[in-house]
């Protein structure tokens, strides 16, 4: 039962907002986000000590019926996801009018949470194609609701690479179900490994999963689409939709099963790197801070498949805990550069600057957030991204030797991109924060920040301030839920 | 023989599909999605049948499903995906219709402006 209740309370709350009043529904959805972040902090209290939940939808019997199921890994990645929304949605009440035109807006709002929720509770490889589809309808509606020509444009290219990639899935599914004559994942992994037609569903699962998560090849779609949508969905599908990508192929390549095949952690090691350098390299070129941002998304995709590739209870534990870090700061990025396109009119670096001086504690909170998604000490990005690389040194000696060599290089990629997202980061300071700025681009300190804006970030930013001070608890949730992962033993009281 | 015949069908609509996604023309793509979607459909079908012909219906005195029925599970998976991809494509469709209005309100208003 516990396990279908965020599912469940997302959707009831989605459809009570599209029928109060328009001039009540804000608060109310909001109240609902709030009702969520509770559930699901109550929820990692009850998962943290191993306990898994788990539900038959209807009662149906397993070969027919649809089971969810919630471990450590899916508890943990529900609460920071239902945190994110929280702030998020109230960053967003300052953007939305309650007018006509954005009388959906609540409702697929919800709805594109309870698709986050759902891909996070399932253990239905169908049913998680489900969930992917309802995330993605939602997203479609989110990204052009009161949209213009650019934001349709940008809109058909993202519709049709996502559609493409879930005929993939689907094709995929139809050779796993002629395989092994179950969807059901905890039955995958007691199944034997070697068959050929495993084989081409793991590939088709890899790119599947691999462009939800904007994975070096098929990421095109994410820098296209992204800087055209509007600031609060934008942060939102930042945090979320590309992170889904990185859980599933965490659930499925990352722990044991049969979907893994002969070279798959070599191969994913690759990718991860290519993904990196390729975003952080997007990013160099980029000129306004939405587009920077988003290809620095992918570069942060990559550090968080290198600790899937490497595959060991450390290795996962990095990955977790980077999602926890970086859907964190990078929602926060997106949040301050719509506060500063709000103020300013634009995010172009060439016609901003001053603005740490004309707004100093926006400023902070930037430093904090790029700082950290650069790695620096003493923040969340410092410790996420020593762990993952310290997991690459510690690849374990019983991984073949390409996988060792794999390894080695992805570090020294690892280390190189921490660099280049520095110098990101620095280009955007010194040219909107600190460049002097006169004539027709002078800095306009009359408008506010509305305090909307202010509480979300300012929370965020404090987020990463504390992970980066106490990362401990954390990283032991992180360590115990890849342990679970991996099917050993959660040893003690946390 | 009818599944070399269906294997056939599915490859001709796969093909015609990428065909017709990869053509610049949006509703050529519109067309092209809901081939594929149909061609995967099918391969489920292919993939997933057990006996077919032979409906899966329990009898009154039956409580669990016989082997020698056709396997439901296809079934449902075609039925759930024939219904996400007519969501699916008829969202295209109607971000196609909106986009056209903006695109002929563009031309139309460049025009204007090169008049004046």
């Amino acid at each position: 039962m516990i396990a279908v209740l965020p599912i469940s309370l997302g959707l009831i709350w989605g459809v009570l907002c599209g029928l109060i009043p328009l001039r009540f529904r804000n608060s109310f959805s909001v109240l609902g986000s709030l009702l969520q972040f509770l559930l699901a902090t109550w929820i990692l209290f009850q998962t943290k000590d191993g306990t898994i939940f788990s539900t038959q939808a209807g009662g149906w019997a397993l070969p027919y019926g649809i089971s969810f199921r919630l471990d450590l890994t899916s508890a943990l990645m529900i609460w920071i996801s239902s945190f994110l929304v929280l702030g998020t949605h109230f960053y967003s009440l300052a953007t939305t009018p309650q007018s006509e035109e954005y009388r959906f807006f609540q409702p697929v709002w919800h709805l594109l949470t309870v698709g986050v929720y759902g891909s996070f509770s399932t253990a239905d490889l169908f049913n998680l194609y489900v969930w992917f589809e309802i995330l993605l309808l939602a997203s479609f509606i989110l990204m052009v609701i009161g949209g213009r020509l650019p934001q349709l444009r940008s809109n058909i290219s993202y519709v049709l690479l996502n559609l493409l990639g879930s005929a993939v899935f689907l094709l995929g599914l139809a050779f796993l179900y002629n395989a092994a004559g179950t969807l059901n994942f905890v039955d995958l992994q007691g199944l034997p490994r070697a068959n050929p037609h495993i084989a081409i569903t793991a590939v088709c699962l890899l790119i599947a999963f691999g462009l939800k998560a904007a994975v070096f090849p098929l990421f095109a779609w994410l820098p296209s689409s992204y800087p055209n949508t509007p600031t609060a969905p934008l942060a939102l599908f930042s945090g979320l939709l590309t992170k889904v990508g990185v859980y599933t192929l965490l659930r499925f390549f990352g722990s044991p099963s049969m979907l893994q095949f002969q070279g798959l952690n070599t191969l994913l090691l690759i990718l991860a790197s290519l993904t990196m350098l390729v975003g952080v390299y997007g990013a160099a070129q980029e000129i306004t801070m939405k587009r920077i941002f988003s290809f620095h998304i992918v570069s942060q995709i990559g550090y968080m498949l290198l600790g899937i590739g490497i595959g060991s209870s450390l290795g996962l534990a990095a990955c977790l805990f980077y999602l926890m870090h970086h859907m964190i700061v990078k929602t926060n990025l997106f949040l301050i550069t719509g506060a500063i396109e709000a103020v300013e009119g634009h995010s172009r670096l060439k016609a901003l600057g001053e603005l740490a001086s004309a707004r100093p504690w926006l400023a902070a909170s930037f430093a904090v957030s790029a700082l950290s998604l650069a790695g620096l000490p003493p923040l969340s990005g410092f410790w996420a991204k020593l762990s993952v690389l310290f997991s690459t040194v510690h690849a374990d000696s019983h991984l073949s030797p390409s996988v060792q060599i794999a390894a080695k290089v992805s570090l020294a990629i690892g280390l190189f991109v921490g660099l280049m997202t520095l110098y990101s980061m620095l280009k955007i300071w010194s040219d909107a924060f600190l460049k002097k700025q006169s004539g027709p681009h002078a800095v306009n300190t009359t408008n506010k920040v509305p305090l909307r804006f202010w509480i979300p970030i300012t929370i965020f930013s404090l987020w990463t301030l504390a992970l980066g001070i106490y990362p401990h608890w954390l990283f032991a949730l992180c360590e115990a839920a890849a342990k679970q992962l991996l099917g050993q033993q959660i040893g003690g009281p946390l | 023989m009818t599944n070399l015949l269906l294997c056939f069908a599915f490859f001709v609509m796969i093909s015609g599909g990428f065909f017709l996604i990869l053509r610049k023309n949006l509703i050529h793509n519109l067309m092209g999605l809901g081939l594929l979607g149909n061609a995967v459909n099918l391969a489920l079908l292919i993939l997933g049948q057990r006996n077919p012909g032979l409906p899966p219906i329990m009898g009154e005195d039956q409580s669990t499903l016989s082997p020698f029925t056709a396997d439901p599970v296809p079934q449902a998976l075609i039925l759930t995906a024939i219904v996400i991809g007519f969501g699916m494509i008829s969202y295209f469709a109607a971000i196609l219709h909106q986009g056209r209005e903006d695109f002929t309100n563009q031309e139309e208003a460049s025009a204007e402006t090169e008049n004046l």
